[in-house]
């Protein structure tokens, strides 16, 4: 027969048990915007039965509300619109690059595509081309050698300011490497050492460790927000984290975390670029999701598509033109000169020659004389003048299907198409992302009213049992004065 | 199905951001009235703008290469027509002066007033537009034609000039070298009534000067022309007068010396790859047998000498020449009247595109605004919603 004394435990076990749960409850609801927070649940179990008869409850375990394959898909969203929200950004810079209202001339309100100022290149090339009409009309003038001048070395210069701006966005890109890369290891370190935290909790009492899971899980992701992340948890309770794809990189094992750096490294076509390697082992790290391989797909692929692209428009242009003005007289009988200095074939080195620069004569707007191919046609032949300014209808690119203006047209219309698919794709995946976040809420995260009938419930259960002390009490008393 | 609080607030604000970034998109479409503001928002859309763009640029060039041209064309018919005027009154001073009624102290009278004409002519011939000798070929800053007059100063005869050498840097060095010749030309030239031998690998200017003065063919002489330019001196071998010159061996010839070649088209641009000649040949005015010049010496000195047969001849010689000049001027007219043609074709080009623009990149204002005010509704709606998604909840209830 259990006696009056072991009631009175039976009522303060029930109290102290409603209390922790109270508190988890009070908890949860204080943490109800607390961002990765899980709310937490008390395991209440019926205490040591003695002879048949129950001693009371006792607090178990605190357990944590999680869904493991939640957790792992909000993980890898997170890792492509880690992606995709870099490469989005970097689009609309490139984008920018190639598209942004040219600052001289009148401009026309909202359009990019200016006729005068002109959409960047696209104006400064048809300005270019139409000053050579102009020369034909007057190839004796000075003052049309002087805007033909003016006119190329504008040209040259747009030239010369998107490559710059492409170099600068190069260098940004290379930076934005590094301290993602220095992001990285600042949290496989953290997660290292919250791991050696929980397993220290772990082994004292089992629940206390449950804020520290929630961190830790909100380091692992924001750590996959950057590259491909796979956290595995261990039976002791720490995580270990590998990163990229394939069998992957160690990062985290326990307490111990695993640096990676950008390094120079040497790629098959010999030439010298910053790549991702592990510190310790020199292991490349081939990251397919998340920001690192957002600034990696950019920098390497997007970027220098682009790059190449102005790059072969210059060479062609170059190139084209200095043959065809070549051929041609200048005012001084003078042939065989070149318009663009022959050794400026990129957007970076483009340049207008010093022949020409230095001697308006020298611009060959005549063709060859009938007789003698040998020397002029006379100063008031605009023949090669033509012949330069037609070079804008010669279908030079594309395998003889695009002339330059189509062709940089098609550039800044793949440009637009590329950014365009990224931005879709992006759209797209941060609402899976948020889709699988709020599923991954609604399981996790702190519901009001749920806490509220719980509180109802523990408050009951603490008045009853606090009354069951009470009649014991009263028992008490009753036996006593007997 | 269970849901958790901060689900509801970031619903409500994911909704109400989305709508407000299409608001955002319709409000900068009306307000700029463009569709089109960065590449992908339509990237299609974006590269036939910009070939659009440079469409109309190339068209407003052609148009005012067409103003260029005619204007041209136009100083070129006008002189012309003052020729012509020129030629139809000597025709009437020949038919006069062919009459047996005159007696010769008339036809000395009428001599004179044939030279003047002839002086016109000459002036015609050498006429320039906008500094530029119009009758000259592409030579165009060459004097065409040079006149050769006797001691009286009465013109003589009028021919084809010679024009300069190019620019060399020194006078005394061989020209050969001068010119990085591998193989210097060498041979005789005939200048005018005189043959001369020169060796571009040995002769300087100074020595060709020297050698086609001491030849000294009838009417020409030769000077070199200096010029200085940054500090540096520059030379031009030049000869002077009428005088065909023969070349065989490209000997003059790499000096760029020869006759003006008044032959030579000079282009404008009217379309893509559409080029049109906007001037005359000097030639065919100008030279060869029965041209205006020498008509009008021949009408002139048969008048001053008193000789009817040659003055009824002259009444053929212009009858030729009206025919020569009426002839240019209709081929003139004909170009005139084919680029008037493309003018107007590009200025219905141009509103074609103009419109094929405002097409692609231009915002549909009504719908647009359509859409504004939809998605108005909507954000307002969401903004209903979302308040009472914050709703009272259970601890509300609870005493």
């Amino acid at each position: 027969m259990p006696s009056l004394g072991s009631l009175v435990n039976i009522g303060i076990s029930g109290l102290r048990a409603q209390q922790a749960a109270m508190n988890v409850v009070g908890n949860n609801i204080a943490n109800v915007n607390t961002e990765g927070y899980s709310r937490k649940s008390a395991k209440l179990e019926t205490a040591n039965t003695v002879e048949g008869f129950g001693t009371g409850v006792e607090f178990a375990a605190l357990t944590r509300a999680r869904d493991i394959i939640l957790d792992r898909q909000a993980r890898f969203e997170a890792g492509n619109v880690g992606r995709l929200n870099f490469l989005e950004s970097a689009m609309s810079t490139l984008e920018a690059i190639f598209t942004e209202v040219a600052g001289g001339g009148t401009t026309e309100t909202g359009s990019i595509f200016d006729i005068d100022g002109g959409a960047a290149l696209t104006g400064a090339l048809s300005r270019f081309f139409t000053a050579f009409q102009d020369l034909a009309n007057n190839p004796e003038s000075q003052a049309t050698r002087a805007a033909v001048r003016e006119e190329a070395t504008l040209l040259t210069e747009q030239f010369r300011r998107i490559d710059g701006q492409l170099a600068v966005m190069k260098d940004d890109l290379d930076r934005e490497l590094q301290n993602t890369t220095t992001a990285v290891n600042a949290l496989t370190r953290q997660i290292a050492i919250l791991n050696e935290q929980i397993l220290a909790a772990k082994e004292n009492v089992t629940d206390v460790a449950g804020d520290l899971d929630d961190e830790r899980d909100r380091l692992i992701d924001d750590l996959s927000e950057l590259l491909d992340v796979t956290a595995l948890e261990q039976t002791d309770g720490t995580v270990t984290v590998t990163g990229a794809t394939g069998e992957g990189v160690l990062l985290v094992d326990r307490d111990r975390s695993f640096d990676i750096e950008v390094r120079l490294i040497l790629n098959p076509r010999g030439i010298a670029s910053t790549n991702l390697v592990t510190v310790k082992e020199s292991n490349p790290v081939p990251v397919t999701t998340g920001k690192l391989a957002g600034i990696l797909e950019a920098r390497d692929t997007q970027l220098p598509r682009f790059e190449d692209e102005l790059n072969l428009l210059a060479a062609t242009l170059v190139d084209r033109f200095n043959t065809q003005h070549a051929a041609g007289f200048g005012l001084d009988g003078s042939s065989g000169n070149t318009f663009f200095r022959s050794t400026g074939t990129t957007a970076q080195l483009i340049e207008v020659s010093d022949t020409v620069l230095n001697n308006l004569d020298k611009i060959a707007a005549s063709g060859p004389s009938v007789g003698n191919p040998n020397v002029t046609a006379g100063p008031g032949d605009g023949g090669n003048a033509l012949a330069l300014s037609d070079v804008r209808l010669e279908k030079l690119f594309g395998g003889g299907t695009q002339t330059i203006e189509e062709f940089y047209a098609d550039v800044v219309g793949q440009l637009g198409a590329e950014a365009r698919q990224v931005f879709t794709a992006a759209e797209g995946q941060r609402l899976v992302q948020n889709q699988v976040n709020e599923r991954r809420e609604n399981v996790r995260g702190v519901s009001i009213n749920e806490e509220a009938s719980q509180l109802i419930l523990f408050q009951r259960a603490y008045q009853a049992a606090a009354r069951v002390v009470t009649v014991v009490d009263q028992m008490m008393q009753s036996v006593l004065n007997i | 199905m269970r849901v958790a609080d901060t689900v509801l607030s970031s619903t409500v604000t994911n909704n109400l951001r989305q709508s407000l970034s299409r608001i955002n998109r319709f409000q900068n479409d009306l307000s700029t009235g463009v569709k089109i503001h960065d590449a992908s928002d339509n990237p299609a859309g974006a590269s036939r703008s910009l070939l659009l763009r440079s469409d109309i640029r190339n068209n407003q060039q052609f148009q005012r290469n067409i103003g260029e041209a005619l204007g041209q064309m136009d100083f070129v018919d006008s002189t012309l027509d003052s020729l012509l005027n020129t030629v139809i009154d000597l025709q009437g001073v020949a038919i006069a002066g062919a009459s047996d009624t005159v007696n010769p102290e008339n036809r000395k009278i009428m001599a004179r007033e044939v030279n003047e004409l002839l002086e016109l002519a000459v002036s015609v011939g050498q006429t320039k537009f906008r500094g530029r000798f119009i009758f000259a070929g592409t030579e165009t800053l060459e004097k065409p034609y040079e006149d050769i007059r006797d001691s009286a100063g009465q013109i003589i005869d009028v021919g084809n000039a010679v024009r300069a050498s190019v620019t060399l840097n020194d006078r005394a060095t061989a020209v050969g070298t001068l010119l990085g010749l591998t193989t210097p030309p060498a041979g005789t030239v005939t200048i005018g009534d005189q043959t001369v031998a020169i060796d571009l690998a040995t002769n300087s200017l100074d020595d060709i000067k020297a050698s086609i003065d001491a030849a000294a063919p009838t009417g020409v002489s030769t000077t070199i022309e200096e010029s200085v330019r940054n500090g540096q001196s520059t030379f031009k071998l030049r000869i002077s007068g009428t005088a065909t010159v023969v070349d065989a061996n490209n000997v003059l010839g790499s000096l760029n010396i020869g006759n003006v070649d008044t032959t030579k088209a000079m282009l404008r641009e009217v379309g893509d790859g559409i080029h049109v000649q906007v001037n005359t040949s000097g030639q065919d005015l100008f030279e060869g047998a029965q041209n205006v010049f020498t008509s009008l010496i021949r009408l002139r000195d048969a008048l001053n000498g008193n000789d009817i047969d040659s003055i009824r001849a002259s009444i053929t010689d212009m009858q030729v020449a009206r025919g020569k000049i009426s002839e240019v001027r209709g081929v003139l007219g004909a170009r005139a009247e084919r680029v008037e043609v493309q003018r107007s074709l590009l200025e219905r080009f141009e509103v074609n595109l103009t419109g094929a623009l405002s097409i692609t990149e231009d915002a549909d204002l009504s719908e647009t605004v359509l859409n504004l005010q939809q998605e108005q509704t909507v954000f307002q709606s969401a903004l209903v919603s979302g308040q009472s998604v914050f709703q009272p909840t259970l601890l509300d209830f609870l005493q």
